[in-house]
């Protein structure tokens, strides 16, 4: 038990170098771009967009490579800790916030890296590691007893339903993760027309593809939220804050899905709606601290 | 693949660069030793971070001593003033231990029970020994007169007798010691009776 | 439908059926949806904001927003008339969307259009075209055995020398919308259901070999055995647990165990560990030896005026018009000697019987008892037996949660068919070759906006380009993206 603990601290702050090293090479790889181009368009100022295959300096692609090495040396890290935490707990990342952000960052890394893979482009890790960074920064701020397997109060036993329950709500917020990041770009994409970035027709779908995952996913977290509230109080709905406040999340995908077949919202106003939901995720992630109700556990009180 | 019809096409070919040459042996070479020496620096990390301390917090911490282990020995003082150590009953009888307190409700809800248990227990030849933590002597006296006890009570106002081997933080709290000396059970919640007698038993087996 | 087919039919056409007409129209648009969904959005994070201290932290910052949040922690916004009103929209908004596109659908389903023309499939953004050796009705015979690989339903036509042609897969996904919409009506169904058909007993209590009665009606009631809590050695709980007996009618027809998390269920009554206390037994009797009472009282679900923190319990005695108050010892030692004026002993219980005369006069007798002690108040002897402990349970019997069941499968079924088998679909043309050998083929997904389907276009062709050892020319046009900033896709034709 003991050294099962003590292993999962090691591999997550492994996995924690190697997130940052990876979001280093990941700027390093994007910024990189912008510099080359710059210095195409004042040696050959009459090639504008012809131009931009010189951008590719061997040097950078290494980069992002490295980029993308690291990060998957960051999955293995994370998730080897996440699984030596659940063999000294006999649980799923459930019981602090300190082991839902661990799953958290080895779940977005892995989502985010698949989806690096389907579609060839590396330019999303710069804002998902940024994510995954800071998401390791607040680990790293939690007060150190979290890092401890804690005996669960009975509310909380229920471990098969409660694991997925969980598990859904990681995987959803991983996935709006990566929308928002999609949505970033193709914001950026549209207003500027810029050569490095992937279409914007590609971050769109990247971004709509995301949610199409997320989506029914964060359907089963209320689901099985509920179903889980009424083994343990009788009552499936009993509107709890965080309960709400994943269905507000539910509902800004839901109207984002309608927007997109919608004329004159498609495109960039959806793309305002990515952002608005992430920043929905993020309310609802962090909401144990300010909501009370049956959500106010993981040691944040 | 594609067609470059006009300049805005660029973003498509700009998609294959990276998909096309194979990795390098340097830059493989790099990777790996990049997570060689990741995974010296998160020894190094997780080291200043107080790896050394953890692990044994939560639910592995260890307060009571284990099932199968000797119980550790304790002296204190009963009702009466007699002076009473856990060794005094070593190889003569075997001892239930019963941490409580005049000032919880759940230990004083039971102990009619333990009463019970105690009128048949006695002749068995079992030591029912009733600490009782965080009360007033006179307190503990008191409540035990009310309730007609008439097993041995021992008294530990302050925890500083017992709770260097027997951290109590949860009442009552029962272990049952057989008469070599080994705990056998412990058992962390009220019991009733019939529950406690047959506990009770297998030590006395 | 029938009544939308009736007014575009309908050559001159009365204000109502154009009023209905209206209507309509504004529940089918999904513009008006998404303005219904963002309202109820807009609800529930106003009802999520007032469970916490967020808007308080607005009015600390500035002043005069205090009114505002102060209506706003007022105002009960999942219980209100607008979450009720936005949601009934919402429902009929997708029974009549429902309505509108089973049939479109059904027939894109099961008799979609085949025939195209050239300027659309040479328009398309992406299209792909290549000259076969093999005569039209041949070539249409390889092409179709290409995409049926790809598990895709290929139906073709004649129109004149050319061979038009549909192919497309995951057709039945399409419908997975409408589980999906229908399971959300069902929730509030469900919900409805549970609201009016069931009950729930938030506090229910039975002491320790006491029995209770359940009632609304359900004749069951509910004997304690014992409840225990187990513990943790650091002190955290583990377990609790009430070990219960279900009566009906006086016969014993259930035994079992609950835990928090862990209920058990008789008559679709549900019961869950929920908390627990303390108790008291008393036996009480009058002055000629009449049983009165022989039960517990449980204690903290009063509490005594003068001091709050004390755990108390009444119970009625309606045999002499009485009731017994009873008042355990405060737990607090702060709150001597100023507000715990009663400074009992541990375990003992403050009695205050309260006993209504005829003429209405109450008259109040009080007394302190120890366990085991008899004391005599007025015209009744009050034995207290012991302490004793309680169960809190709540009980409840919700008929909509095989709707809920329902529903949810139906949700998450639906949502997973629709989004992760997207309908896939290619259009094309086989006509005579230039030089009337063999034959040209045109081809191109309806895939406007999507990546991802354009994507899995140009694999299909890949792979027919290296199996058939043909050169296909793919064609693109990509969208200005400044233009489609304002104009946007052609939703419905699609």
């Amino acid at each position: 038990m003991e050294s099962l603990v003590k292993l999962s601290f090691y591999c997550f702050a492994a996995g924690s170098i190697a997130v940052a090293a990876s979001w280093v090479s990941y700027v390093l790889f994007t910024i990189g771009r912008v510099r080359l181009r710059q210095a195409e368009l004042q040696t050959s100022a009459g090639t504008t967009v012809r131009a931009s295959k010189a951008e590719f300096a061997p040097g950078w692609t290494s980069a992002g490579r490295f980029g993308s090495m690291m990060a998957w040396f960051g999955v293995v890290m994370m998730g080897l800790s996440v699984i030596f935490r659940t063999a000294a707990s006999h649980r799923g990342p459930y019981s602090n916030m300190y082991e839902f952000s661990l799953a958290f960052v080895f779940v977005l890394l892995l989502i985010y890296l698949l989806f690096e893979r389907f579609y060839e482009v590396k330019q999303l890790g710069v804002i998902v590691l940024t994510i995954a960074g800071a998401m390791c920064l607040y680990i790293w701020s939690l007060p150190s007893y979290m890092r401890e397997v804690d005996a669960l109060n009975p509310a909380l036993q229920n471990r098969p339903l409660m694991t997925v329950h969980v598990s859904s709500a990681i995987l959803a917020y991983a996935t709006f993760a990566v929308s928002f990041a999609a949505a970033i770009l193709y914001l950026i994409q549209v207003r500027k027309n810029v050569s490095w970035l992937p279409s914007a027709d590609m971050l769109d779908d990247i971004g709509y593809r995301a949610v199409t995952v997320g989506f029914p996913l964060l359907a089963l977290v209320l689901i099985l939220g509920s179903v889980w509230a009424h083994e343990a109080w009788g009552a499936y709905w009993s509107w709890d804050p965080k309960e709400t406040a994943a269905l507000f999340t539910w509902l800004v995908y839901g109207v984002y899905l309608h927007t997109r077949t919608l004329r004159g919202w498609r495109g960039e106003r959806s793309a305002y709606v990515l952002l608005f939901g992430f920043a929905a995720v993020v309310f609802t992630y962090y909401g144990n601290y300010f909501f009370g109700g049956m959500h106010a556990y993981g040691g944040v009180n | 693949m594609a067609e470059s019809t006009s300049p805005s096409d660029a973003p498509v070919t700009v998609e294959s660069p990276e998909s096309a040459p194979k990795l390098t042996r340097r830059q493989a070479t790099a990777g790996l030793g990049a997570a060689a020496a990741i995974l010296v620096g998160g020894w190094f990390v997780a080291g200043k971070a107080g790896l050394d301390t953890m692990g044994r917090g939560g639910m592995n911490q260890n307060l009571l001593p284990k099932v199968g282990d000797e119980a550790p020995d304790f002296t204190t003082v009963s009702l009466r003033g007699e002076i009473v150590s856990l060794s005094d009953f070593r190889g003569l009888q075997p001892v239930w231990i019963n941490f409580w307190g005049a000032w919880c409700a759940p230990c004083r809800a039971e102990m009619p029970d333990i009463q019970v248990a105690w009128e048949t227990l006695e002749p068995a030849g079992l030591m029912l020994l009733a600490v009782s933590l965080r009360d007033k002597p006179s307190e503990a006296a008191a409540f035990a007169t009310k309730v007609g006890a008439t097993f041995p009570i021992l008294v530990d106002p302050d925890q500083s007798l017992t709770g260097e081997h027997y951290p109590i933080y949860n009442f009552p709290t029962h272990i049952f010691v057989d008469e070599q000396g080994i705990v056998r059970e412990i058992v962390l919640s009220p019991m009733t009776s019939e529950q406690a007698i047959a506990t009770a038993q297998s030590v006395l087996a | 439908m029938a009544q939308a087919t009736v007014d575009t039919r309908g050559s001159r056409r009365s204000p109502l059926e154009m009023v209905v007409d209206r209507i309509w129209r504004f529940f089918c648009s999904v513009r008006a949806a998404v303005v219904e969904i963002i309202i109820l959005a807009v609800l529930v994070l106003l009802g999520t904001l007032r469970g916490s201290d967020a808007p308080q932290w607005l009015a600390d910052a500035i002043p005069a927003t205090q009114p505002a949040v102060d209506w706003l922690y007022d105002w009960d916004v999942f219980h209100s008339l607008p979450l009720m009103l936005i949601l009934g929209v919402l429902c009929v908004a997708i029974v009549v969307c429902t309505l509108n596109r089973v049939p479109g659908i059904w027939k894109t389903i099961v008799d979609p259009t085949i025939r195209t023309n050239r300027s659309f499939l040479e328009n398309a953004e992406l299209s792909a075209a290549y000259q076969s050796a093999a005569a039209p009705a041949a070539a249409v015979g390889e092409l179709s055995e290409s995409l049926q690989k790809h598990r895709y339903r290929v139906l073709h036509e004649e129109r004149g020398a050319d061979i038009h042609l549909y192919a497309d897969k995951n057709r039945y996904a399409k419908l997975g919308t409408f589980p999906f919409h229908l399971a959300l009506i069902l929730i509030l169904l469900g919900g409805i259901v549970g609201a009016r058909y069931g009950f729930r007993e938030m506090t229910f209590v039975v002491p320790e070999g006491s029995v209770r009665e359940v009632g609304h009606g359900t004749g069951l009631s509910v004997e304690l055995i014992q409840f225990i809590d187990s513990w943790r050695e650091e002190g955290i709980p583990s377990e609790y647990r009430s070990d219960l007996v279900i009566w009906k009618n006086g016969e014993k027809v259930k035994e079992g165990t609950i835990t928090v998390n862990n209920p058990i269920s008789y008559d679709n009554v549900t019961f869950y560990q929920s908390s627990y206390g303390q108790a008291a037994a008393f036996r009480i009797t009058d002055t000629d030896g009449n049983l009165l009472f022989d039960d517990s009282i449980p204690l903290g679900q009063y509490t005594a005026v003068n001091n709050p923190d004390a755990p108390a319990g009444l119970q009625q005695l309606p045999q002499i018009g009485s009731q017994l108050n009873v008042i355990g010892q405060d737990q607090d030692p702060q709150n001597a000697p100023e507000l715990d004026d009663l400074q009992l002993e541990n375990g003992q219980m403050f009695l205050q019987l309260r006993q209504t005369a005829d003429d209405g006069s109450v008259e109040i007798l009080t007394g302190v008892v120890d366990p085991g002690e008899t004391i005599q108040l007025g015209s009744v002897n009050i034995e207290y037996l012991r302490e004793k402990r309680f169960t809190l349970m709540q009980v409840a019997s919700n008929p909509g949660i095989p709707i809920f069941f329902a529903a949810s499968f139906l949700l998450v079924a639906g949502l997973a068919v629709t989004f992760y088998f997207p309908h896939r679909r290619i259009r094309g043309i086989i006509g005579p070759g230039s030089d009337q050998t063999g034959s040209r083929v045109l081809m191109a997904p309806l895939a406007r906006w999507d990546w991802s389907g354009q994507r899995d276009f140009r694999r299909i062709i890949e792979r027919i380009e290296t199996e058939s050892r043909i050169a296909v020319t793919i064609n693109e046009r990509p969208r200005e993206h400044a233009a489609s900033r304002s104009e946007s896709a052609a939703d419905a034709s699609e």
